[in-house]
């Protein structure tokens, strides 16, 4: 007996009516997801970046005014240069510390692999403000940093330096990345076979080699994924700077909420916000030319 | 040893392979073959024992520096690398000069014909296609062994006849060492040299194939290569053996418990069969037709045995006939209890 072939996508062309509504009606709720979700407020973003403020009112026509405010302010290219740094140093150190982590544990963990990767993964259970707060708690004024080295005596009283600054942000924001990044790592160098590295070794590859050769091309796409969504991550935050950048860590994330809060300017919010955006989007399309690897298991 | 098993994955395995050979590892599945193959190729740590290569004992040398390559049951190629890559990867590992290596890779992928896919990525290739490129870079470095774990196993019938000819044909043209690891019993008798039939992570029997078939050294071999029939015996006061109530004369005079082994197509029936000494008057329990050839299974005095036969013999379920062997054609397979080739101590 011949097994009736299914052309994906062609049922419909004989199917009757109802069936195309059924299909429809099965992908609705993605659909509306996306839409509400996804499309309409970034629309609404878009639309409104165009639009300008009077007096906190919002004036309906259309310039391009906002974008050469936020441009020409020395104040927005410092920020967004800072922004952007943050974020690359700490995705890019992030994924120096995730990448190696997760290849030690898919690598020397065995049958602890999972609970190794699971407790690497703990901080996304807890609330992203909290894991924030604990740096707080780390590095500030009474804090547990502090306690230390006033009892070794290295401090003479406790120092403010720790807190409020570039550095703790990016620090935090590391912190903060690392999961993601980790995860990403660790399935897709999960997904090489045990076999590959046999087969390396027993075509004289070292493991420096095999690593060079064989691993890191193998799981790059992976991990160029988990370093863009660190990047993202990092790029539009605004809770680290708030929490523990002070003055000195504010990033583009922090001008945005100011501007849809205090300032009640939400064009040029948006405005803003539209161009973290597009530079994000234009950051990892140069990044995923470097994610490319053209390979398939089996 | 497996981690948390007291029992060796393999033990007892004493074994010399000669250049040039194509020496296989016959067993059924868990017999302890593959992890054999492993230890040689380095990718497994005896936990006792010596792995030797061409004299020098390499049982600690990590596998990059041995100088064998394997191919691998599920190929192992590169999935991010061309045929072309793939192929010169070891010698890459060697650091040949791109000329050189260019030239020695055009050379083994014309060698395994897969001229025009050099470009072609392996997932982009056929089952077979594959199996020979991952032949080709295990070739390219010119291993003193070359190990083959399975290499047919995931091809259809029809290809692995055809690589089975192929791969007979490249280890006479090349004369590099193969040691082949396979549970099927018919790629090892067509194509090895020596065999060696393994159970239960032991050795069982070293031989040629055709002394494996026809001088099987246990019941296992015997019953693992081809089909047999074993028969039990035991000498009665009398002086003559018999199994069970069927008295069977051999060439030589055992005593005690024998375990006798004689093969389907060396029962002759009909009125030939009477010039034999062990002739008897058998019935027909069931026929089964395997094309050239009709399998018979008969009884005689409570022993049921197989017999092959012609395929045109038009015997008929439930009849009586004629049934012999020839004194030569019982081979003892094991003396009272012990194998025939078992050391004597435990």
């Amino acid at each position: 007996m011949k097994a009736k072939e299914r052309v994906p996508g062609q049922s419909w062309r004989y199917g009757s009516l109802a069936r195309g509504g059924t299909r429809a009606l099965l992908l609705s709720p993605a659909l509306i997801w996306v839409f509400v979700l996804v499309l309409a407020p970034n629309l609404f973003l878009l639309v409104n970046s165009f639009w300008r403020n009077r007096l906190g009112t919002i004036i309906h026509d259309f310039s391009l005014y906002n974008y050469q405010r936020a441009f020409t302010s020395e104040i927005f290219q410092a920020l967004f240069v800072r922004t952007f740094v943050i974020a690359t140093v700490a995705s890019v150190v992030a994924t120096l510390i995730a990448y190696p982590a997760a290849y030690l544990v898919v690598r020397r963990f065995g049958r602890w692999k999972l609970t190794a990767a699971l407790l690497i993964m703990v901080p996304l259970w807890v609330s992203y403000l909290m894991r924030v707060f604990a740096w707080r708690i780390i590095l500030g004024e009474r804090g547990i940093f502090n306690g230390i080295l006033t009892s070794l005596g290295i401090l003479d009283k406790e120092s403010e330096a720790f807190l409020y600054s570039k550095g703790t942000v990016t620090l935090t924001l590391t912190y903060i990345v690392i999961p993601y990044v980790f995860l990403a790592a660790y399935t897709s160098l999960e997904r090489i076979p045990e076999s590959l590295y046999e087969a390396s070794a027993d075509c004289g590859g070292g493991p420096l080699r095999t690593f060079w050769h064989i691993i890191w091309p193998l799981s790059r796409p992976g991990v160029a994924i988990g370093f863009a969504i660190g990047f993202v991550l990092a790029f539009g935050d605004y809770i680290s700077p708030a929490m523990v950048g002070g003055m000195e860590g504010t990033m583009l994330g922090s001008i945005i909420i100011q501007q849809f809060g205090i300032a009640n300017n939400w064009p040029f919010g948006a405005a803003i916000g539209v161009s973290i955006m597009l530079s994000a989007l234009l950051f990892l399309s140069v990044v995923s030319l470097f994610s490319r690897t053209e390979a398939r298991f089996d | 040893m497996y981690d948390g098993s007291l029992d060796p994955a393999v033990q007892g395995i004493d074994l010399e392979v000669f250049p040039g050979e194509f020496f296989s590892l016959l067993g059924p599945s868990g017999c302890g073959k593959t992890t054999t193959l492993r230890l040689i190729a380095g990718f497994e740590r005896p936990t006792r024992g010596t792995v030797y290569l061409g004299g020098e004992d390499v049982s600690f040398r990590p596998a990059n520096k041995r100088d064998v390559n394997t191919v691998f049951q599920n190929y192992a190629l590169f999935p991010h690398m061309t045929v072309a890559e793939n192929v010169a990867y070891p010698l890459k590992m060697r650091h040949l000069d791109r000329v050189a290596i260019r030239q020695r890779v055009a050379d083994l992928i014309e060698r395994v014909e897969m001229t025009g896919f050099e470009d072609r990525k392996p997932h982009q290739l056929s089952g077979g296609q594959r199996q020979r490129v991952a032949l080709a870079r295990s070739l390219i470095a010119e291993p003193k062994v070359l190990l083959l774990d399975e290499p047919l196993g995931a091809l259809d019938l029809k290809l692995r006849e055809t690589m089975l000819v192929a791969l007979k044909g490249l280890q006479r043209d090349i004369g590099i060492t193969f040691l082949y690891v396979t549970h099927d019993q018919g790629e090892a008798l067509g194509m090895s040299d020596r065999i060696a039939v393994m159970d239960r992570g032991r050795i069982e029997q070293v031989a040629t194939p055709s002394d494996l078939y026809w001088r099987p050294g246990s019941p296992f071999v015997a019953q693992f290569i081809g089909k047999t029939n074993i028969l039990v015996c035991t000498t009665d006061k009398d002086g003559q053996l018999r199994a069970g109530s069927l008295p069977v004369v051999t060439s030589t005079e055992p005593k005690g418990t024998v375990t006798l082994s004689i093969r389907p197509e060396e029962i002759d029936i009909g009125p030939d069969s009477a010039r034999h000494p062990n002739h008897f008057i058998a019935r027909i329990e069931e026929i089964l037709f395997v094309g050239h050839e009709k399998e018979l299974v008969i009884q005689v005095g409570g022993q049921t045995l197989v017999v092959r036969v012609p395929g045109r013999t038009d015997a008929l379920r439930g009849d009586e006939i004629e049934a012999g062997w020839a004194a030569e054609a019982a081979v003892i397979v094991q003396h009272s209890g012990g194998n025939l080739n078992e050391p004597l101590s435990p």
